[in-house]
């Protein structure tokens, strides 16, 4: 632990702009990259957000018929680019990857009506837990969808901690294709996965642009090899509502 | 409630009410294998009413009672694939919301699939009417033969070009429609009823409130009905204008109050007029709408308990899991109790209130003078409140003796109710704590039979394996008349408590599932190896069968588990030389001491990939499979049998050489200990790095180690 602190320290000293190395708990103030999630009340720090993933629906997997799109958080946002160049990404939250065309036109239409209300969306991102056997169907359906968005709309993945070095090395391969980035999630609900470092340390193998997504209030602390690792881009941070709140 | 975070989900959800969800809460979870539940993990919920319930679950165990929930016959099981993140368990219990929902929501009517909107499912845009209003007005039109041709083209033509964004975009607010141009005076309210509609898509409420007031004397009965139903929702959507945030997130306590009451009034008049009109379902969700966004928590909680109470097809557009979902995140996310005069709406916020927990998910304990003080609200149902109290004097006030004298004292006979059930079952869990285990016991068996209704007999049979593994009757679980069936019971008991007599037993019985049999095999042979027992190692691994022939692409699933470990022919990565498994254990069992064969062994341990192997790692002691258990000697961990090897002064030459090289790379390469054992601070990773550096420098581990972690 004390030699994974140093080197967060010399990672901040090294490169003062990557945000939010500081090791321990994960205070949102100290990053710039957020979710903001279905019912957590927005906060302060989004003033000075460069990017914020919001989720706006779920892919659901009913045991009978067809998947459905439901709407999850709020009405269509008006933000600005502003002075951090806020870049916005609309996240859907996938159960299953059987989706219908009706799906795939309501993901498009309110992309369309974000951009049409001035919103600086960069891309969507899907949230799908993909078993890491599963990587390469995953890869195939990711394919599928980008061939359907414009091509001035990126398209970002979350990804789980197992895929960096259990994930068949192919398959990873195949998303780098894909997707644009990958962000990596070391929590499960509102905790920080024990033993995250472990996973970090085989993060060699990723070839695609990554970002870290932390849990806020979480524990994090940078492993040594992150800032050296030419793959990656920075973090995210998982907003939650404060202890008390409603 | 999956979480207090959830408070506002459905912020903007529905003009037509809320849509089934889970927010943030699916994320990947572990089973806790008990009854004594006071945490909300989504994949542990038990069929009797518990703080560790999921609110919607606890809910619905109470409709089920009240008969306002039905469930139905179980369709196919889901795959282990559509079941992913949530666990897939042999048996019925715990379970997860969905897996009790499944059961509950009826299978979608066909063609139900066909969406055509533009909007997602629950998105909270006025505009996801427009498709439904369009048909609804060519409807209309056709009824009316007195409309001219020419006024009836031009109004079809201007409800087909009708195709609102409500982008709500103050820097572009859409033009206005150019009037239609129609003749007739029915024409005319008709063309005033698109104007209407068009400003109250657009955002403009003021000129579409003036629209259809000016239409409610219509002699056009639909024009008539429509507009006074557009007169509520005009107002709503006024009221909640100014309420949005810049990230479209909606700022409760900023709704208008005048456009609220003004909403209020409408769908009252309506309703009144129109109980079964086509636009009452609509209007009695808006009416819960305007109760939430104005905050009155009273009036929501009634309207909540009339739609739980209308079972009615038609009585309202939102099915029954749905308005679960519904009155979990408006209504019991954020209520004050006082305001809640519903008995089975206040005990499931009663319930989640008796949960223990911290950070994120929080939640403000009730005392026991709060509960007492709710005491009227259940005059009607007593049962309900004495289980209430039971609970919180077992939960909340560790006093499990008073929870007993509170709880009925003879079992049934007929099937239960679920809050029957939970009166039973909540007697039992105090009476495991009051320290009576016997009478426990004699009630987990005599309720057993009365357990019928879905999930009960397998909460039951977590509540006897408990009791058996802690008092003693482990053997009974796996006696031949057992009413311990489920698998995962089973397994989770076998690889943590048994001995090694009653694994051997299983090992060889002839009744057994072949899992049950390999699994018992492969903890005996896993635990006698790794805890000393080398004489009884060899002699059982006479019970090993042949080894499967190879994988091949038309047979790739493996019998499970994997006995290839115990065929270890002592061959690895690192060039420390072993014999096979079965010589090491033969040395051992000579000479259980000698270094060179104990480095073997924990070679086979780390070879063989078992490290952290469940069956070394057990679970909580409250937990099923927590107890001590019965086969002794300990977990086996890496590291800790390298120091206990390095403190040995005997251990010298090359075996020191592997095992300071070993200890280091169980901190490669992230600085955690993977090993498992006690871990060792940094110093000492240095100094077994130094001193394998500088008294075994031409070894190749030490060339080969080039840093410490």
């Amino acid at each position: 632990m004390r030699l994974a602190l140093t080197c967060a320290l010399a990672l901040l000293l090294a490169s003062p702009a990557a945000a939010g190395a500081r090791p321990g708990v994960v205070d949102a103030a100290d990053y710039d990259g957020f979710w903001l999630w279905a019912g957590v009340a927005p906060q302060p720090v989004l003033a000075r957000a460069a990017s914020l993933y919001m989720l706006r629906g779920q892919v659901s997997a009913p045991k009978v018929g067809p998947a459905r799109l439901i709407a999850q958080g709020g009405s269509t946002p008006h933000l600005q680019a502003g002075v951090t160049g806020l870049q916005v990404w609309i996240v859907y939250r996938a159960h299953t990857l059987d989706w219908t065309p009706a799906i795939y036109a309501q993901i498009l239409a309110e992309l369309a009506r974000w951009r049409a209300a001035g919103d600086p969306v960069v891309g969507i991102q899907i949230d799908f837990d993909a078993h890491t056997r599963h990587l390469a169907d995953y890869a195939r359906f990711l394919s599928g969808l980008r061939a359907r968005l414009p091509a001035t709309c990126k398209l970002s993945i979350t990804g789980l901690l197992d895929w960096s070095s259990q994930g068949d090395p192919t398959a990873l391969d195949a998303l780098s294709g894909v997707v644009d980035e990958v962000v990596l999630q070391t929590y499960q609900g509102r905790h920080t996965i024990p033993g995250y470092e472990t996973y970090l340390a085989r993060l060699g193998r990723m070839k695609l642009p990554f970002k870290i997504g932390l849990v806020e209030g979480g524990a994090w602390t940078a492993p040594a090899s992150l800032a050296s690792n030419p793959w990656f881009r920075g973090y995210v941070v998982f907003l939650t509502n404060p202890v008390g709140g409603r | 409630m999956p979480r207090k975070l959830l408070a506002l989900l459905f912020l903007a959800a529905g003009l037509l009410g809320a849509a089934p969800a889970w927010a943030s809460g699916d994320f990947t979870c572990s089973v806790a294998w008990k009854l004594k539940l006071t945490e909300l993990s989504n994949c542990d919920n038990q069929p009797f009413l518990s703080p560790g319930n999921d609110s919607r679950v606890n809910l619905q165990l109470l409709l089920l009672d009240a008969g306002k929930a039905r469930l139905h016959a179980p369709g196919p099981a889901r795959t282990a694939d559509q079941r992913y993140p949530d666990p897939v368990l042999a048996g019925p219990s715990p379970f997860t919301l969905q897996d009790i929902d499944d059961l509950i929501a009826p299978p979608p009517a066909p063609g139900s699939g066909d969406d055509s909107s533009d909007h997602a499912d629950g998105e909270g845009s006025r505009c996801d009417s427009n498709m439904a209003g369009a048909e609804a007005f060519n409807v209309a039109l056709a009824a009316s033969p007195n409309l001219p041709a020419a006024d009836r083209q031009a109004l079809t033509d201007a409800r087909a070009a009708l195709r609102p964004s409500c982008a709500d975009d103050p820097k572009a607010p859409p033009a206005d429609a150019p009037p239609v141009s129609v003749k007739s005076a029915l024409g005319k309210q008709f063309a005033a009823y698109l104007a209407g509609a068009q400003a109250f898509y657009d955002g403009r409420y003021d000129v579409a409130a003036q629209a259809f007031a000016g239409l409610q004397t219509s002699p056009q009965p639909w024009l008539k009905e429509v507009a006074r139903y557009m007169l509520g929702r005009t107002a709503l959507n006024r009221a909640q204008a100014a309420s949005f945030d810049q990230y479209g997130e909606l700022q409760p306590g900023k709704a208008d109050a005048k456009a609220l009451a003004e909403a209020d009034t409408a769908f009252g008049a309506y309703l009144r007029d129109y109980p079964n009109g086509a636009y009452a379902a609509s209007a009695r969700g808006l009416l819960r709408r305007a109760a939430w966004l104005g905050g009155r928590t009273g009036d929501l909680a009634r309207q909540f308990a009339l739609a739980f109470a209308d079972t009615d097809p038609g009585a309202r557009n939102v099915d029954e899991v749905s308005l679960v979902q519904e009155a979990d995140s408006k209504l019991l996310a954020g209520a004050d109790p006082a305001s809640l005069h519903e008995p089975m709406l206040l005990a499931v916020f009663d319930l989640l209130h008796m949960r223990t927990s911290d950070g994120a998910d929080a939640v403000k304990p009730i005392d026991r003078a709060a509960l007492e003080a709710q005491r009227p609200v259940f005059a009607g149902q007593p049962d309900l409140f004495s289980y209430l109290e039971a609970a919180h004097a077992f939960y909340d006030e560790k006093a499990p003796a008073a929870a007993v004298a509170l709880l009925p004292a003879t079992s049934p006979t007929a099937p239960m109710s679920y809050l029957g059930f939970s009166r039973q079952v909540l007697r039992g869990l105090a009476l495991e704590e009051t320290g009576d285990r016997a009478a426990a016991h004699a009630l987990w068996l005599s309720l057993m039979p009365a357990a019928r209704p879905p999930f009960q007999h397998a909460a039951l049979e977590l509540a006897l394996a408990m009791n058996d593994e802690r008092g003693g009757g482990l053997a009974q679980v796996f006696a031949a008349a057992s009413p311990i069936t489920d698998a995962d019971l089973r397994e989770i008991l076998l690889r943590n408590a048994a001995g090694p007599a009653l694994l051997r037993q299983q090992a060889k019985s002839a009744t057994a599932p072949e899992h049950e049999r390999r699994l018992a095999l492969y903890t005996l042979l896993y635990k006698q190896v790794t805890r000393g027992r080398y004489q009884d190692f060899l002699g059982d691994l006479a019970l090993l069968p042949p080894p499967p022939p190879p994988a091949t692409g038309d047979n790739p699933t493996a019998p499970d588990p994997d006995f290839s470990p115990f065929r270890w022919d002592g061959k690895s990565d690192d060039g420390f030389v072993c014999p096979p498994l079965r010589q090491i254990a033969g040395a051992l069992a000579r000479d259980p001491r000698a270094p060179a064969n104990l480095v073997c062994l924990s070679e086979f341990v780390r070879v063989s990939g078992v490290d952290g192997d469940r069956i070394d790692a057990a679970p909580p002691a409250d937990e099923l499979g927590g107890a001590p258990s019965q086969f002794t000697g300990g977990p086996y961990w890496r590291l800790d049998r390298y120091q206990a090897l390095l403190a040995d002064p005997k251990t010298q030459g090359t075996v020191r050489a592997y095992l300071l090289y070993r200890a280091v790379r169980c901190y490669a390469s992230s600085g955690a200990n993977h090993c498992g054992g006690k871990d060792v601070d940094k110093a000492q990773r240095k100094a077994w790095f130094e001193t394998l550096k500088k008294d075994f420098a031409g070894s190749a581990w030490a060339q080969q180690l080039k840093y410490y972690w």
